[in-house]
């Protein structure tokens, strides 16, 4: 097959068959592996596994490289099985340079960035490191891979020596010294720390920047007849930022975005870069609008820091932050949006930091700084979180004519009423509400009130009514939405889900009416038929549903036939911080949130069983089902004799989540940044809600449960 | 250099004159669209080094067709088509990752160059 696959591809056939039938060989010969106990094999075809379904989903293209690293594990899959066939065993084959080779092709992918890249508001670091081996000659080959490997799990490899390959395949002598330029957060003591525990490494030198950068001020002027001028100021800004590491911009990023430039046609840009001021002036050039490029080179720090500084200034005058309105005789003060949001950014920030230097603090002194640090920084975080509060009230009136508005238009009547207290709510959480509220209340009108002809038929008002009703309880806000309507015809939501193939008939058959309802959350059941303009963001409840679950809210809904239908949405006044424990798995950690979970555990891997899908074990006299983390986040890495875990209760049923360790319970802030998320092994979609940061310093990807239950099975509406 | 370009733009004068103006700079036009949908499906069936995308088209619109591309391939080098009072629509275009874009009416160096300019990038 493989023979065909490269033929296939060198005519530029569609190899799409030939790779499905790839797929389940390797899938075959996998589960056979692991049932078999042949852990290389294991190892070997899920990889196989693993690259030729990225290839299927079209997140892989079959380049050479590919082609190569494909046939590798073909045939060293082929080795395993002679050798199985001859001597009963496994025999010794190293998968690591093929492994390295495809992490490495996993990388350059599409979405394979590194969990590290771009988490600081101005971008991660670029350092030169440099490594010297001792001096044998056979052993550097395997010395470089491990090297290399690690390097890839800090951060984004920039530049490779060109040898590599050679090198580490044996085809090339090698040399002692080797020079990786490497793109991270991590810094550059920890880079030199990490290295220097890789086998044979002699030394490690760990530079900033790329080497021989230094500080231009570039400063641009656009034709005064160009059209379309911001526009143009933000490519040029791009091709700045393929050169180098943008210090500053005036004005800045967003303001140019709102078509601020200075005088009208230009802006300035402090970057660091190791090009030549000719290339940089070259790169802006080859935009025509371009009239002038001033660029000046080796500026002083201070220079740097004065000019940064004035820009600051600026902005600050431009009103970037406040426009003071004392007018009308008002005390308070009106404040943009996006400020209080890098308000809320930064106290997140310092929180990180605060703990850092609880951690840290080992001095009596530092101990009571910490503390102070703690003190004030709680007043700081509820003054901000205090000026982010929104009237809800306020947030829901402006919806109601647009609602009734659609109603008139639909032929229908109908009256929408607000009801209950006015409670004040974070800002982000109504942004969320907000749009809650307005699907559903599209929904009411659409579907569920009926034409005033049918409604008079039945008997009801002609105008029917929308009640928002808004309820505050002590922890959270409850907003219900009820409207008088037709009420939801559960034998059509079950039909519906299993139409689209979300549940099987007979599961559809045993729900119990609630069960049914939370149907409706599922993805893909939407009414809409057809795809409608606002399709971009996925319609129909389930977007609801997420977007609630985003700031730990919960939604349901209850329903009569004939009666009508109440949606009830809850959420916490604030965007809460969360919990998460640190789950160990192959060295590496993983934050898993902790509502949900209602206990740790510890369990002998033996006692753990395979079946059909997922794991079986038995905890306290009672059996549970399981799941192993290392199946979804590193399946290179194997369970050992003893796992750790928790137990996660998902509502239907209680699941264990394990891995190799629990390393304790922190506090931690998530920032839902999909775009950086290490690729997770699960087709269709990540099993990661974010990205978080614990101790200023270590950078941990966070597993939302409820998306690796749904993964192996346990989804909304079915039984485990 | 030489590249394949996709014409997408709803009016068919657009279109003629893009084409004039790629062929005489040395370019071959290797397909057109007049919607978005269309643009979409030529440039998975074509695979072109460049593709110039009307912002306004019937049956999707630029900005659409422009995340839809990207999906597909997230290096397309996208060119965008624009009047002189969308500025706006361009900035959420050139977020969204188009590469370049060029105003009606066309000027023809103007065009080139900026096609030129968006073909020296390396891929994303």
């Amino acid at each position: 097959m493989m023979r065909e696959l490269r033929e296939g591809v060198t005519s530029g056939e569609d190899v799409g068959a030939v790779i499905e039938g790839m797929l389940r060989q390797a899938h075959t010969i996998k589960g056979l592996a692991s049932l078999a106990g042949f852990s290389t094999l294991n190892k070997a075809a899920h990889w196989l596994e693993t690259l030729l379904g990225m290839a299927a989903d079209g997140r892989l293209e079959p380049t050479g490289d590919f082609l190569d690293v494909l046939e590798g594990f073909v045939a060293i899959i082929g080795d395993i099985l002679r050798s199985i066939e001859t001597s009963g065993n496994e025999g010794k084959t190293n998968l690591n340079y093929l492994v390295t080779r495809a992490t490495l092709l996993l990388k350059r992918s599409r979405g394979g960035r590194s969990v590290f890249s771009s988490l600081r508001g101005e971008g991660p670091r670029v350092y030169l490191v440099t490594v010297t081996f001792d001096r044998v000659k056979d052993k550097i080959p395997s010395w470089l891979f491990s090297v290399v490997s690690r390097l890839q799990s800090l951060g984004e490899i920039v530049e490779l020596p060109e040898d590599v390959d050679e090198i580490m395949d044996g085809s090339k002598e090698p040399r002692e010294t080797f020079e990786f330029k490497v793109r991270t957060t991590i810094d550059p003591v920890r880079i030199r720390d990490l290295l220097l525990g890789s086998d044979g490494v002699r030394n490690v030198e760990v530079t900033e920047g790329e080497g021989k950068g230094k500080v231009l001020l570039v400063r641009v002027y656009l034709k005064e007849e160009a059209p379309l001028k911001a526009a143009r100021a933000l490519l040029i800004l791009d091709d700045i930022k393929e050169l180098g590491r943008i210090v500053s911009v005036n004005p800045p990023e967003g303001d140019i975005k709102s078509g601020i430039l200075l005088d009208g046609r230009a802006f300035e840009v402090l970057v660091e870069t190791s090009e030549e001021p000719r290339k940089v002036e070259e790169t802006i050039r080859a935009h025509v609008e371009v009239e002038k490029v001033e660029i000046m080179e080796d500026l002083e720090p201070g220079e740097v820091k004065a000019r940064v500084e004035r820009g600051l200034k600026e902005g600050e005058l431009q009103g970037k932050h406040l426009t003071i309105a004392p007018s009308k005789g008002e005390d308070s003060i009106r404040v943009k949006p996006e400020a209080l949001d890098r308000l809320l950014s930064a106290i997140e920030d310092l929180m990180v930091i605060r703990d850092w230097l609880r951690e840290v603090a080992d001095s009596r002194e530092l101990k009571e700084i910490s503390s102070k640090l703690d003190e004030s920084f709680s007043k700081l975080r509820t003054t901000v979180l205090g000026m982010r509060m929104v009237s809800l009230r306020e947030t829901v009136e402006p919806l109601i004519p647009a609602v009734e508005r659609l109603a008139e238009d639909l032929g229908k009547e109908v009256e929408v009423v607000v009801e209950g207290e006015d409670v004040k709510v974070d800002r982000g959480v109504v942004g969320v509400l907000l749009e809650a509220l307005v699907h559903i209340l599209k929904n009411a009108v659409v579907h569920g009130i009926e034409l005033p002809e049918e409604r008079i038929r039945k008997g009801k008002p002609r105008r029917g009514v929308v009640r928002i009703a808004i309820s505050q309880h002590h922890d959270h806000v409850e907003v219900s939405v009820s409207d008088d309507g037709r009420g939801i015809d559960l034998e059509r939501i079950k039909e519906r889900a299993v139409e689209r193939g979300l549940v099987t008939p007979e599961v559809a058959e045993r729900l119990s009416e609630k069960e049914a309802l939370n149907l409706l959350f599922l993805p893909g059941m939407s009414s809409e038929r057809v795809v409608s303009e606002n399709a971009g963001r996925g319609i129909g409840l389930n977007v609801v549903w997420e977007a609630v679950r985003s700031v730990h809210g919960s939604i349901t809904v209850d329903t009569e036939r004939e009666v009508g239908t109440t949606f009830t949405i809850r959420v916490p006044f604030e965007m809460s911080v969360l919990f998460a424990y640190l789950l160990n798995v192959g060295g590496n950690l993983y934050a898993l949130p902790s509502p949900g979970v209602v206990g740790e555990v510890e369990v002998e891997r033996a006692l753990v069983r395979k079946v059909g899908n997922g794991y079986l074990t038995v905890v306290g006299g009672e059996v549970l089902p399981a799941l192993m983390l290392h199946d979804l986040v590193d399946f290179t890495a194997f369970p050992g004799e003893r796992l750790a875990g928790v137990i996660f209760d998902a509502g239907k049923a209680r699941v264990l989540i394990l891995a190799d360790g629990v390393e304790g319970k922190r506090e931690i802030v998530v920032r839902p940044l999909r775009k950086v998320l290490p690729p997770s092994f699960v087709r269709g979609g990540t099993i990661y809600s974010g990205v978080a940061l614990l101790g200023g310093r270590q950078v941990v990807p966070v597993v939302d449960p409820l998306k690796i239950l749904e993964v192996l099975g346990y989804g909304l509406g079915e039984e485990p | 250099m030489m590249a394949r370009v996709l014409i997408a733009d709803d009016a068919l004068f657009a279109r003629i004159l893009l084409r004039k103006i790629f062929t005489d700079g040395g370019h071959e036009v290797i397909g057109e669209a007049s919607t978005g949908r269309e643009a979409v499906e030529k440039y998975a069936e074509l695979r072109p080094d460049v593709v110039t995308l009307d912002i306004i088209m019937p049956d999707m619109d630029g900005i659409e067709a422009l995340r839809k591309i990207k999906e597909i391939d997230p290096n397309a080098r996208v060119v965008m088509i624009t009047s002189v009072d969308s500025e706006k629509k361009v900035v959420e275009c050139i977020e969204a990752g188009a590469l370049g874009y060029i105003i009606k009416p066309f000027e023809p160096s103007q065009v080139l160059s900026e096609i030129n300019r968006v073909l020296s990038k390396r891929s994303a």
